[in-house]
């Protein structure tokens, strides 16, 4: 299987495009299909985009995930319980199995515990399974960060012969990332790509945040760390033209206080995790190739925009071996609205094979 | 800058505090990106020409020159780069959709990988990239994209036949100069706002090109384009290459502009769920509107009393204004014998076709 990144060319497709370019002639595949049963409306869209991919040999993991801490849990459990049965029945319309897998996100500690226990569920169901000439399609669209980025990497480290593919629906509204009144974890390195952040003066420590519409997220780590040097990433084109500049404005106080001008923004479309992670490797590698001071350079990036952002800034993680620093939400309120677009990412896979 | 601080003072004291904010965000903005609009003289900055364009406007008015300030679209010069960075794998991907159709006995519909490692750089000879404005940003693209130097024209207007002799000489050392045998053309421009100029820039194509170089698609790969640009080329289109030639055309489109990010839109959403902002801004375009400002070209198309061809944009490039905006935004023209004359834009446009008398 291919496992070269950056590629020379990037697959992504509305998840309905996919479904009709590559089904049935991507027939033979058998489809394991990942997926959270989150609080909001788009938890279901992408199974039921992608329904026609379902088969009777098809294997459903659809995750739940709770959260003591947060004070409107048993709101969202409920809503949760919900989407699980509307996952469950899209599957078993077209006869595939469906198995649940719970875990908790936090510890009594505000620890987040939830990607050990993902990662043990995923090894016990699938060491029974026959996962030969299957894909992957990770349903990521209502996974806490938190979780996503262990989770891709698992099925990356753990399957290296098998399609991995990434779905995300992102809500109409982004709402929900500005409208928090939680209180936010202490920022911290995201498992498994954990950063340094150096005290020594002699060393540089650059931090790579990808700006949504939450200032808050920002002061949380900045809360904690001085960064010398911040080169701020901001979605464009987004979803929409002013987007791009209300994000700008939201955060003018960063630019402000840390003398950041229009040069130092880096700008990638927000619905392209592959481009994100071309502009972020162009930097990164003219940043540490400055003589004498790789070994003294740490770069981190904070993933706050979109879910596809996030993705992309799993590649820097993995392929870049950047820290990931975030801080998670102590709880969540869902969005009232509808889903948007589902996309699907081609990461690894037969389609970048040259032989 | 002091004098800067001083006329920041001055547009406050305007208006009540409760738009402060709104003002703070547009200092902000001048800094982040409005003051390199290219269009802005020396020591001119987005501050002065805001104050002089408030100073069109009287009493309510006031108002509601300050909220279109607040809603322009700007795109920077970093961001248009991005486009076109963008558009280069857009352009990338098409030509291996292309190949796997193509090769379809040979290639199965998934297989990218070896449709790029086997038949990419065959196709990417026989691609030809043409600027279709000077702010295309050609030289960006083809440094980005890295195309050969042969395989980028830019301009359209171009003598095709010495090209085609230019090519021949060079050919042998050059595959990419086999102009001949070119068959995918990629037009390259940064903006569309209403498709009337790239229709009439279609047709002139077709005609000086056809003859010489029998190409087999046309993509029309615009950085921004309207929805409304969008669908008039889309509807129109055949009518510049006719369906007997069997060039098939296709719009890869960017940044989209929404319809309902224009102001004369019925459902616009740029100023959130309010209807009488809308309203307001076209009722201003009413009041100043004098039908001196118009030329033969805008004129035949409905003026642009809202923007050409009634686009009803707030947009500005960095490098100018496009007409497709409201005239409040960009007007300028001291020869002009009206009211008009002493009109003080934001942006001021620099026009594309000046008159020399």
């Amino acid at each position: 299987m291919t496992d070269v990144f950056p590629y020379n060319f990037h697959l992504m497709w509305k998840a309905e495009e996919y479904v009709l370019r590559f089904h049935p002639q991507y027939a033979g595949y058998r489809t394991i299909l990942v997926c959270a049963a989150g609080f909001e409306k788009r938890s279901t869209a992408l199974i039921r985009r992608i329904e026609h991919l379902l088969t009777t040999d098809t294997l459903c993991l659809v995750i739940v995930i709770r959260n003591p801490l947060d004070s409107d849990d048993a709101n969202n459990n409920a809503f949760q319980e919900q989407n699980f049965s509307k996952i469950s029945e899209t599957a078993n319309r077209r006869g595939a199995a469906v198995k649940r897998i719970q875990c908790q996100l936090f510890d009594e500690k505000r620890v987040v515990v939830g990607q050990e226990q993902l990662a043990a569920s995923f090894t016990k169901i699938l060491a029974d399974e026959d996962l030969s000439k299957s894909r992957f399609i990770l349903d990521i669209s209502c996974l806490p960060r938190v979780l996503m980025f262990s989770m891709i990497n698992y099925f990356y480290d753990f399957y290296p012969d098998n399609e991995l593919l990434v779905g995300i629906t992102e809500n109409e509204s982004e709402k929900s990332e500005w409208n928090r009144d939680y209180p936010y974890t202490e920022a911290s390195w995201v498992s498994p790509f954990l950063g340094t952040f150096s005290d020594s003066p002699n060393d540089i420590n650059i931090w790579i945040p990808i700006l949504g519409r939450d200032r808050k997220r920002v002061n949380v780590v900045l809360s904690k760390y001085r960064f010398g040097t911040i080169f701020p990433l901001i979605g464009f084109p987004s979803s929409t033209p002013q987007d791009t500049d209300l994000v700008a404005k939201e955060h003018k106080e960063l630019f402000m206080d840390y003398g950041i001008s229009s040069k130092d923004v880096l700008y990638s479309p927000t619905s392209d995790p592959f481009l994100l992670f071309l502009r972020v490797k162009r930097l990164v590698d003219y940043l540490t190739s400055l003589p004498g001071l790789s070994a003294r350079t740490f770069i981190s990036i904070s993933p706050f925009g979109t879910k596809a952002q996030s993705l992309g800034a799993f590649l820097c993680g993995r392929f870049l071996r950047m820290g990931i620093l975030y801080t998670q939400p102590i709880g969540y309120k869902p969005v009232i609205g509808d889903e948007g677009d589902s996309f699907i990412y081609y990461l690894r896979g037969q389609m970048y094979s040259v032989s | 800058m002091q004098h800067e601080a001083v006329v920041w003072e001055r547009i406050s004291a305007l208006f009540p505090s409760s738009r402060l904010h709104e003002i703070e965000e547009l200092r902000f903005m001048s800094a982040y990106k409005f003051d390199a609009y290219e269009g802005y003289r020396t020591g001119d900055r987005f501050a002065s020409n805001l104050l002089r364009f408030l100073s069109n406007f009287k009493g309510q008015e006031l108002d509601d020159a300050l909220t279109m300030a607040t809603k322009i679209i700007f795109i920077s010069a970093k961001e248009m780069h991005e486009l076109s960075m963008e558009v280069y794998y857009k352009i990338k991907l098409k030509l291996l959709d292309i190949i796997i159709n193509d090769k379809a006995a040979e290639l199965e519909p998934w297989e990218y990988g070896k449709a790029y490692s086997k038949y990419y750089l065959d196709y990417l000879e026989k691609s030809l990239f043409v600027a279709m404005s000077d702010s295309s940003k050609i030289d960006y693209f083809r440094r980005h994209a890295q195309v050969d130097n042969e395989s980028i024209i830019s301009t359209y207007k171009i003598d095709v036949d010495a090209l085609i002799q230019y090519g021949k000489k060079n050919e042998e050392r050059n595959p990419h100069a086999d102009y001949e045998n070119k068959k995918f053309i990629f037009l390259i421009d940064d903006f569309s706002g209403s498709g009337y100029t790239f229709l009439r820039q279609l047709q002139k194509f077709h005609d000086r090109w056809y003859d010489h170089i029998k190409y087999r698609n046309i993509f029309f790969c615009p950085y921004i384009i309207t929805d409304s640009a969008f669908e008039k080329i889309s509807r129109s289109y055949s009518e510049q290459i006719p369906p007997e030639d069997g060039v098939s055309f296709e719009i890869l489109p960017t940044l989209k502009i929404p319809l309902n990010h224009t102001v004369t839109d019925q459902n616009c959403m740029i100023f959130g769920e309010s209807k009488i902002h809308p309203k307001n801004i076209l009722s201003l375009c009413d009041t100043y509107y004098h039908e001196s400002i118009e030329d033969d070209h805008t004129r035949k198309n409905g003026g642009v009393k809202y923007g050409f061809g009634n686009s009803g944009l707030l947009v500005v490039k960095h490098d100018n204004s496009p007409n497709d905006s409201l005239f409040l935004i960009w007007f300028k023209d001291h020869k002009c014998n009206t009211a008009l004359r002493d009109w003080n834009p934001l942006f001021p446009r620099i026009p594309r076709h000046k008159n020399l008398k």
